[in-house]
């Protein structure tokens, strides 16, 4: 699903902020990008969705070279991933329904299926009926629900989520950690950067560690300790 | 995305975002209105010059003052030589009698010293009112010159003090009106670019979320571009709206100036016909999307 082939990148002559790094992602893999701020987790997210260009290297996300995408079809590499920030960033103009109904009427989806879909994810995310409430009225926990809604009302096979719990109480974090999980047990791909190292440990799947912009480690699930 | 689900999509969004941003609609459409009421005050003083213009270069005339002994062969000569002139546009005799008639009408007191003259002293003349497109001044010269020549004339008048001083005027005011008209275009594309990027600037958030969920730059733009045209529309009806009242206020005040006419009379604010408040409101929208192109272009790129 993702591919990472000897990618580097700076931001000027002097700083690198991604230094040669390969590895790749299965469909339906789960994987924690960990790494301190300044490890370079977020411009790796960045390059996936193609907000950046690498400086070297080639990064492959559902077998096409970003390398080849014109900007008139980056849009739509981007209809197949859903992104999810540490602040939830919904349009406080917009319902909880119309936050997540912009992004199907970006897709061309409109009035009864929109509405039907909308109502599906909300269920899925654990707020059904909410479709009225403003993001204003929300709890954080709720906000980044709606976030996520708005992620996966299209059916993306990737789901990026960069420190989605950041800002959140330790139980709704364990909440939405939970939703994550069933979400990827449906069979999308999930890539989570976090330095919650708690989360890490309790839901055992694969860690890549930046440091410096260097991944120097890439330890599969069966490796995590157990959460104790 | 289907043409009707699209059609749908930017009308309902519109409206919504009309509704949402009511305020920053609303002071955009103002704008609009302040820069085309100034853009539309301008264009009428311009067009108050050139009509004033126009009416003095259509009193432009050479006078051929004729001999008291000019046969009527010779005074016919030089009226069909001056009918035939392209750069006249008229050819008026007056007789000695008509004359004197004339300067005893405009001039009643000093009349009495013809009386005491006994003899009427005023000559004949023919007046040649110039055409429109003879402005030069070198063709007037040219033109009396050429007359001053012909058999039984006395001397020939043009205003000679003045005439090249208003030519002169006269083009100077096109070339400067023409480059303050150019500077007002310029500076009012840029306030309406500058407001309506206020407008979009507040919505920079709102433009970043729908780039990383998957929007073109058509989708992104389309609801932009229609509240700019509505905003446009809206500021050019204002405008229209304040020129009407104007011209009321400034037909109402001038009045007793105007009444003694020369420039003033040429200068009142015209009133506005219906076509002329379609092109303000078009002007607005063309204003508008202009402003929404260069202020959008900014927020689209990665």
């Amino acid at each position: 699903m993702i591919e990472f082939d000897h990618v580097t990148k700076h931001y000027n002559e002097s700083q690198t902020v991604l230094d040669d790094i390969s590895f790749q992602i299965e469909p339906g893999e789960f994987s924690f990008l960990i790494g301190r701020s300044g490890a370079g987790k977020s411009t790796l997210m960045r390059l996936i969705f193609g907000a950046e260009r690498p400086d070297g290297g080639t990064i492959r996300v559902a077998g096409r070279d970003l390398a080849q995408l014109t900007k008139r079809s980056l849009p739509f590499l981007r209809r197949n991933i859903g992104i999810i920030f540490q602040d939830s960033r919904l349009i406080p103009s917009r319902t909880v329904a119309g936050n997540i109904a912009f992004a199907l009427q970006v897709a061309g989806i409109g009035g009864r299926v929109a509405r039907r879909k909308i109502g599906e994810v909300l269920e899925r995310v654990g707020l059904p009926g909410r479709e009225n409430s403003w993001p204003a009225e929300l709890s954080g926990g709720e906000q980044q629900r709606v976030a996520i809604a708005r992620a996966l009302v299209n059916g993306p096979a990737l789901l990026l989520a960069d420190e989605p719990t950041g800002n959140l109480d330790p139980d709704v974090t364990v909440e939405i950690h939970a939703l994550f999980e069933s979400i990827n047990e449906s069979g999308t791909t999930i890539l989570f950067a976090t330095h919650d190292m708690d989360a890490v440990r309790e839901l055992r799947k694969r860690v890549l560690t930046l440091v410096n912009g260097a991944v120097v480690s890439d330890r599969p699930p069966e490796l995590q300790p157990a959460y104790a | 995305m289907k043409l009707t689900a699209r059609i749908v999509y930017l009308v309902t969004e519109g409206v919504r975002s009309l509704h949402t941003h009511l305020l920053l609609t609303t002071m955009t459409s103002l704008t609009i209105a302040v820069t085309l009421v100034l853009f539309g005050l301008f264009t009428a003083l311009y067009h108050g010059i050139e009509t004033a213009a126009a009416t003095f270069h259509s009193q432009l005339r050479i006078v051929v003052f004729l001999d008291d002994g000019v046969s009527p062969a010779q005074a016919e000569a030089l009226r069909q030589w001056l009918e035939e002139r392209p750069e006249v546009a008229k050819v008026t005799f007056t007789d000695k009698a008509a004359a004197l008639t004339r300067f005893q009408e405009s001039q009643p007191e000093a009349a009495r010293l013809v009386d005491l003259l006994g003899a009427n002293p005023l000559p004949a003349s023919f007046e040649a009112q110039l055409a429109a497109d003879a402005h030069s001044v070198d063709a007037v010269k040219a033109l009396a010159a050429a007359a001053s020549g012909f058999a039984g004339v006395d001397s020939v008048r043009y205003g000679e003090g003045w005439l090249a001083g208003l030519l002169g005027l006269s083009r100077w005011v096109r070339v400067v009106g023409g480059g303050i008209g150019a500077l007002l275009f310029a500076a009012t594309l840029f306030i309406v670019s500058n407001a309506v990027r206020l407008s979009i600037y507040a919505r920079r958030e709102e433009i970043a979320i729908m780039r990383l969920i998957g929007a073109t730059h058509g989708f992104i733009r389309s609801p932009f571009y229609l509240e700019s045209a509505v905003a446009g529309v809206a500021g050019g009806v204002i405008a229209a709206a304040i020129l009407t009242l104007l011209h009321r206020l400034g037909g109402v005040l001038l009045a007793p100036i105007a009444a003694g006419g020369g420039l003033v009379a040429q200068l009142t604010l015209p009133s506005l016909a219906r076509g002329q408040v379609a092109a303000l409101a078009l002007a607005g929208v063309f204003f508008g999307l202009v402003g929404c192109w260069t202020s959008l272009g900014r927020f689209l790129r990665e």
